[in-house]
């Protein structure tokens, strides 16, 4: 029994180890945040926890701007797919049509495209519709990027589902759209909220095309806003680290509240047995 | 079609999913598999977005080109030693986690949430914070070493050539071991309780039950852990674009990041969309090869078939 314990001790030690090695960036970025700018690289705690660096990065930086811009852009794409992804996925996994097998899995391949192949055309397309600088252009390559995705994740939903459920609603006179949007949709909630929690995360985080495609203040998203505070000409590491952890926080925040679905998500179809 | 009758609710159910299907179809074809066959047109061309206006198709000279090209080697060489360095770390370590976390009793939930932590933080911020932690000279990771007598002169993390590879697979197995963690637990807790508890009566202990029962089950899952990571891996580009640019000098230059200054700093699109190509050519071949290996192993190992592939 005691060597027992003794073995559970060393593997809770190591384990608040790999805690402490995954934790500490993050924590070490949040303190930096709240130091005074004299202090930054002082490796130790804060003299003073002071907001100077928050405050001017929301007054001198147009870091609000980015902010909302990332919101607005991560929102609408998330929209956006589950319009587009969640019909299309229910129609592939229970109404097949002449194709669309192979259809469906030219959709799934599409997922492992280096997206900087589909960079070099995308680019050209938006500045051909005269779309660079838009909103519209970041939310029209999210939704590019995130389709194939979400569209895999939600036909493993449908077609996990009994085929008797539709078939006993059509019986019961429903037509085939009212029993997509009253019986199906409804139960299918938990893949819904992971293909939402996770493009909204990929819209969030990415930078490639919002960098090539956002110039002016306008159309910049908050990553494309924080490498830029490290670029021109002095580098801020007081606003970064603001900046930094005010990007994190949502994440933080939809980590701790969705983690299942997260889980769900990030492992379905890798863990089938 | 092999049945010439179909009933008329057949035919209808077919619209309809046909219909639902629709606007993907088109935003599809419209976005990914049309711009996907221009790029590939592109890169038997001499487009070029700045400079000469006629465009002129060119053959494989692209291809060739690249093959000539010392950059395109430099660039195979680091993104190979980054994917296989960082693979090799992300997996060993988020291994040990997976392994210990599920022979402890109590705390299992908030270690996960922990672990799950750094899977949230985008590239672009990982990448930023390390540059300011990393610094040679007011880095904190220096700091630290020092302190603590580890080193005695600062180490040059990111201007060194070889230490610029070093922190950037540190930097992306900081990223990833959550992600490769969160399967291999999943893995692990779905092994169901009866076969563990058989082992246990058959009189194997938690090791043998662990080595000889749990890994054997949750291969599979490594290997689609292993082709999911490669993917990604292998097309680095945002944390090594804001840790170094690629430098110093080309010593950190991935394949993506290559493909990039090709593009947008010499604008040189064919050849910039002919390496995209040789980089997608090389990424199915290697996936191609894991899941070979996989499906070997699962044929001979325990005769269970996989049922379509992704």
């Amino acid at each position: 029994m005691k060597k027992r314990n003794m073995i559970a001790g060393i593997f809770y030690v190591v384990l608040v180890i790999f805690a402490v090695y995954l934790l500490f960036p993050v924590i070490w970025l949040v303190i930096t945040s709240f130091k005074p700018r004299g202090e930054i690289y002082v490796p130790a705690l804060p003299s003073k926890w002071v907001m100077d660096s928050y405050q001017e990065l929301l007054t001198t930086f147009s870091f609000g701007t980015y902010f909302m811009n990332s919101v607005i852009v991560a929102g609408i794409t998330t929209l956006l797919v589950c319009l587009i992804a969640i019909p299309a996925a229910y129609g592939f996994a229970n109404y097949s049509f002449p194709g669309s097998g192979r259809v469906f899995s030219a959709c799934t391949f599409l997922r492992m495209f280096p997206f900087i192949t589909l960079l070099i055309p995308l680019y050209i397309y938006i500045s051909r519709l005269e779309l660079m600088n838009t909103k519209t252009a970041l939310v029209i390559a999210n939704t590019t990027f995130n389709l194939p995705m979400s569209m895999w994740i939600m036909e493993a939903c449908f077609s996990g589902m009994p085929g008797e459920l539709i078939e006993a609603a059509s019986i019961d006179g429903s037509s085939r759209m009212h029993t997509f949007l009253r019986i199906i949709l409804p139960i299918s909630t938990p893949s819904i909220a992971t293909t939402v929690i996770l493009t909204f995360m990929n819209a969030w985080n990415e930078f490639m095309f919002a960098f090539i495609s956002s110039t002016s203040e306008s159309a910049k998203v908050i990553t494309v806003g924080m490498t830029m505070l490290t670029q021109e000409k002095g580098v801020r590491w007081d606003l970064m680290t603001a900046a930094g952890s005010l990007y994190i926080i949502p994440m933080l925040i939809i980590v701790i509240l969705f983690q299942k679905s997260i889980v769900r998500g990030m492992t379905i179809g890798a863990v089938k047995g | 079609m092999s049945k010439n009758y179909v009933s008329k609710k057949e035919r209808k159910d077919r619209q309809f999913g046909f219909l639902m299907a629709l606007p993907a179809m088109i935003f599809l074809a419209c976005l990914f598999v049309f711009p996907i066959i221009y790029s590939f047109g592109a890169s038997f061309t001499n487009y070029r977005l700045v400079g000469n206006k006629g465009i002129d198709f060119v053959g494989f000279k692209n291809y060739l080109a690249a093959f000539r090209d010392p950059n395109f080697y430099n660039s195979l060489k680091v993104t190979v030693i980054i994917t296989v360095g960082s693979l090799a770390v992300e997996f060993f370590f988020a291994f040990v986690i997976a392994a210990l976390i599920t022979n402890v009793k109590r705390g299992q939930g908030i270690f996960k949430t922990i672990y799950l932590i750094p899977m949230m933080v985008s590239p672009t911020v990982a990448g930023l914070l390390f540059r300011f932690m990393l610094n040679d000279d007011f880095g904190l990771m220096n700091a630290i070493l020092k302190n603590t007598g580890i080193i005695s002169s600062n180490i040059p993390w990111l201007t060194n050539e070889k230490m610029a590879i070093v922190s950037i697979i540190y930097v992306d197995s900081w990223l990833t071991i959550p992600f490769i963690f969160l399967l291999l637990y999943t893995g692990l807790a779905s092994v169901s309780e009866d076969v563990v508890e058989s082992g246990r009566i058959d009189g194997a202990n938690r090791f043998q039950i662990f080595w000889r029962i749990q890994i054997p089950i949750i291969k599979p899952t490594v290997l689609v852990a292993l082709l999911i990571r490669f993917m990604d891996v292998f097309r680095i580009y945002d944390s090594i674009y804001v840790l170094t640019k690629g430098g110093p000098g080309k010593a950190t230059e991935s394949l993506s990041v290559l493909i990039y200054r090709m593009n947008w700093n010499k604008y040189n699109v064919g050849y910039a969309a002919a390496l995209s190509y040789i980089m997608l050519i090389i990424m199915i071949a290697v996936s191609l090869i894991i899941q070979r290996v996989s499906a070997d192993k699962e044929d001979s190992g325990r005769r269970r078939r996989r049922v379509g592939g992704n």
